[in-house]
């Protein structure tokens, strides 16, 4: 199977649409969150979610999990977290009289890792090392790791005090950025009705989310994404972007050959959100930014005069010629 | 002021930011600036520390009184370099005897040389030549919402000078073999046992903390000044117009249409001035204190700066004029307030109270007349921004496309004069995929040329589709979206649409979009 055909990709999108539907019962508004943490799932990638508390980060997560009937474990990451309390460790069974490894809670399908930057480094180090390799080396032993496997970590931005922001190269392993806005007066008031009518305490409803899929449809779907079609125009556009980041006198440091990859997978589950087995140059556009703003370094200069990564890469967007004719 | 010729990027600042362009200016210019500061105060103070040797104290009492002298010589080179031309050393010897005797140097000895805002009230006295009431005038407008800053410039600047001078003695004291930190040896002036050699090291760690910090200092205060002046007098929108009237005047000779652009642009650009003018005069204060040295203050590089009376004559002369305003005592026959109460007293209430009604209604009508001003004030602007793009195309500005626009070409040659007759053919090639290209970029073409929208380089399918949306008929947009879809399954999955509805497109493309008007 090297394409997919229409009845595929019909019947791919219509479970995505399913999926989607069934997310927006309890997280109202904030679509393209939705949109680009399904298109993460697609990719078998992981996603960075970054917002102020109190924006939903964590029940998207819990109710992207209830989803599928997959396996979902949350780390809360705080400054004493060890890395054997994420990926496990060995003790020694008196009973026994032998060590008796003890997987940690990133053997999962679904792993929520909430303020990810409030542990120290080699902490964080434990867990990409898993997001990159998709396996666990416990006592000289390695384990792989469950399949789908996919990390969302969230950060928040505005509480800087005792964390640890994670490095360039740390970031880099993350597909997509996701940033998380306020909603609009419209979604929040009817956010606000439906978590507070007939309901006591705060509860946000994950319980109205029903089981959709199983593991194995999530790797289905997967595997349609990557049968998604790019055409060698898209694929240089994608590219041009990429390396145009390199070249901007706004960036000190542009995003470097995984981005141009992270920029195609993405866009390839873009498409198929879309209901197309082909990639068009408008999906990376949609796409760039968050696979992008994590991978570049804004330079001191457009700092001072008030640029942001989003701002830069936008203009950056508009400048770079879209394939013609 | 030939502000067309300023070397900064002029735009709104913070003046915590405006101090910081005076550091950026020191890296630009450092060379003149150092060149300058070399040759003058550190040449003084060696002079003044060979005939004085025997009183080192002395000499750093004079040179550092002296210093308001040096610091004109600074701002000279900085003033000048603004406008692109920084002086040479000989230039700046030329120009000693002007800035000794027309720079208000004699107050900035004596009562002035305390003054907290020094480095910013310089140019007002250097480069305005300002004198008296006129300058504290001046003064007191440009330091309305910047003298704290120009305070806490001094303060700041001040307490480096210090940490350097103690740094650098503190460094030579620990190196120097003896009982390290306890020695106070180098630290003896305080207590009056130091000896000759460490004075002279003393005066000389002085003059390095003053050679590091005071160019920073005059170049911060002077681009404090420069923040204020540009946000007092649109500096930076006068640069704008004047980059817009030469973009017009370049596009000017290719086409007639942006010629008149352009010169309606310098028409606003000319009417700028006295729309200012008006809005100056009817606050006089403004235009006393804020208009003359407009001119005046030109550094007028690279002739030798213009003596301060000179200045002074031509900013009187500017004041002078009635376009900046004067004073006009008016005299007129005013009723007492008394006789007008009589008056009122002795009118029959009956007309009292048709008055009292009378002023409710004038009071009423007046209100109702300024909203209904407002309200069609906003109405007319909200029409025109809509309707932006008809007046582009009756002015002529879209008539003449450009020949490529992002990538695509767009000269008369490259597209053919009946463009669905052309689809058609290729459609009959087995060419669906040109045919749909045909169409899609005719139409692109037929936007730009008859609906004046604009495309941007970076734009895809999906931004074309969305820039369109609200400017074109629904059924035309309609269209294009349909077509926009059959060239992306088309150009990107390989995937052309079938030959009636590739020729059904074609057949409806003249219904939305005309040919091109060169062609017609």
């Amino acid at each position: 199977m090297n394409t997919l055909n229409e009845e595929q990709t019909t019947k791919a999108t219509s479970l995505l649409n399913a999926l989607r539907a069934e997310l927006r019962k309890v997280i109202i508004g904030q679509s393209a969150v939705v949109d680009e943490v399904l298109i993460g799932l697609l990719a078998e990638a992981h996603v960075l979610l970054e917002g102020v508390p109190g924006l939903g980060k964590t029940l998207l997560v819990k109710a992207l999990a209830k989803t599928f009937s997959g396996q979902f474990a949350r780390i809360q990451f705080t400054p004493d977290l060890m890395p054997s309390d994420v990926i496990g460790h060995s003790i020694f069974d008196l009973a026994s009289n032998t060590f008796v490894t003890r997987r940690g809670p990133v053997f999962t399908n679904l792993l929520l890792a909430d303020e990810i930057n409030r542990a120290p480094a080699k902490t964080q180090s434990a867990l990409l090392e898993a997001m990159q390799e998709y396996q666990v080396t416990l006592e000289g032993t390695a384990c792989p790791l469950p399949k789908p496997f996919m990390v969302l970590a969230t950060q928040n931005p505005i509480e800087q005090e005792g964390t640890y922001p994670l490095p360039e190269a740390q970031l880099d392993r993350f597909l997509l950025k996701i940033r998380i806005d306020y909603p609009d007066a419209r979604e929040e008031a009817a956010l606000t009705r439906s978590v507070t009518e007939r309901n006591t305490g705060a509860d946000l409803g994950v319980d109205r989310i029903s089981t959709l899929i199983g593991p194995k449809h999530v790797e289905s779907l997967q595997m349609a994404a990557a049968l998604v079609d790019v055409d060698e125009r898209v694929l240089d556009y994608a590219v041009k972007i990429v390396r145009a980041t390199r070249e901007n006198n706004g960036f000190s440091i542009g995003a470097g050959p995984r981005g141009s990859i992270a920029l195609v997978r993405a866009a390839r589950g873009a498409a198929l959100l879309q209901g197309r087995a082909f990639v068009t140059p408008d999906d990376i556009k949609r796409i760039a930014l968050p696979a992008l703003r994590h991978r570049v370094t804004i330079s001191p200069d457009a700092e001072i005069e008030g640029f942001t990564n989003d701002a830069l890469l936008t203009s950056l967007l508009d400048s770079v010629p879209a394939p013609r004719l | 002021m030939q502000l067309d010729r300023i070397e900064l990027n002029l735009r709104r600042r913070h003046p915590w930011e405006a101090i910081d362009l005076g550091l950026v200016m020191l890296r630009q210019w450092h060379k003149p600036v150092y060149l300058a500061w070399l040759s003058t105060f550190i040449a003084f103070a060696a002079l003044t520390s060979a005939v004085l040797w025997q009183w080192p104290m002395l000499v750093m009492f004079i040179v550092w009184w002296l210093k308001p002298l040096f610091d004109r010589i600074l701002l000279k080179v900085f003033a000048e370099a603004t406008f692109g031309a920084p002086p040479s050393i000989r230039d700046v010897w030329r120009a000693l005897p002007g800035l000794i005797g027309h720079t208000g140097l004699f107050s900035a000895l004596t009562f002035r040389r305390f003054n907290p805002h020094r480095s910013f009230d310089l140019p007002i006295w250097q480069l305005e030549g300002q004198r008296g009431k006129g300058a504290r005038n001046r003064r007191r407008v440009l330091s309305r919402k910047t003298a704290g800053y120009a305070f806490w410039l001094t303060f700041v600047c001040t307490h480096f000078i210090v940490i350097f001078e103690f740094g650098l003695v503190g460094l030579v004291s620990f190196l120097t073999p003896g009982d390290g930190i306890d020695d106070p040896s180098l630290f003896g002036m305080f207590f009056g046992d130091a000896e000759l050699w460490q004075l002279h090291l003393f005066n000389v760690a002085w003059l390095v903390a003053e050679t590091i910090v005071e160019p920073f200092y005059i170049a911060a205060g002077f681009s404090l000044y420069i923040n204020r002046r540009s946000d007092l007098e649109g500096w930076d929108i006068e640069v704008a117009f004047r980059r817009m009237a030469a973009q017009h005047a370049h596009r000017g000779e290719f086409s007639t249409a942006p010629r008149r652009a352009g010169a309606i642009s310098l028409l606003i650009l000319a009417c700028l001035p006295a729309l200012l003018t008006i809005t100056l005069a009817s606050t006089p204060a403004m235009a006393q204190e804020a208009s003359p040295p407009a001119i005046s203050a030109s550094p007028a590089p690279p002739s030798p700066q213009p003596p301060s009376g000179r200045i002074k004559k031509t900013a009187e002369t500017i004041v002078a004029d009635p376009v900046f305003g004067r004073e006009v005592e008016e005299l007129s026959w005013q009723p007492k307030k008394k006789e007008n109460k009589e008056t009122s007293e002795a009118m029959p209430p009956w007309i009292e109270r048709l008055a009292k009604v009378a002023d409710w209604l004038a009071f009423g009508l007046r209100g109702i007349v300024y909203a209904a001003l407002a309200v069609g004030a906003v109405a007319l602007m909200l029409l025109l921004y809509r309707n932006r793009h008809r007046f582009v195309r009756t002015g002529g500005v879209s008539n003449k496309a450009p020949s490529t626009l992002f990538g695509l070409d767009l000269r008369p040659d490259a597209l053919p004069d009946n463009i669905p007759a052309a689809a058609h053919a290729e459609l009959d090639a087995g060419r669906v995929t040109a045919a749909l290209s045909l169409l899609y970029r005719g139409a692109l073409v037929s936007l730009i040329e008859h609906h004046g929208i604009e495309f941007a380089e970076g734009d895809t399918e999906g931004n074309c589709l969305s820039r369109v949306k609200g400017r074109i008929a629904p059924n035309a947009v309609q269209y294009f979206g349909e077509l926009l879809d059959a060239w992306t399954h088309a150009a990107y999955a390989a995937e052309p649409p079938a030959k009636n509805t590739a020729s059904d497109l074609c057949q409806r493309w003249a219904t939305h979009f005309s040919e091109r008007k060169s062609a017609a």
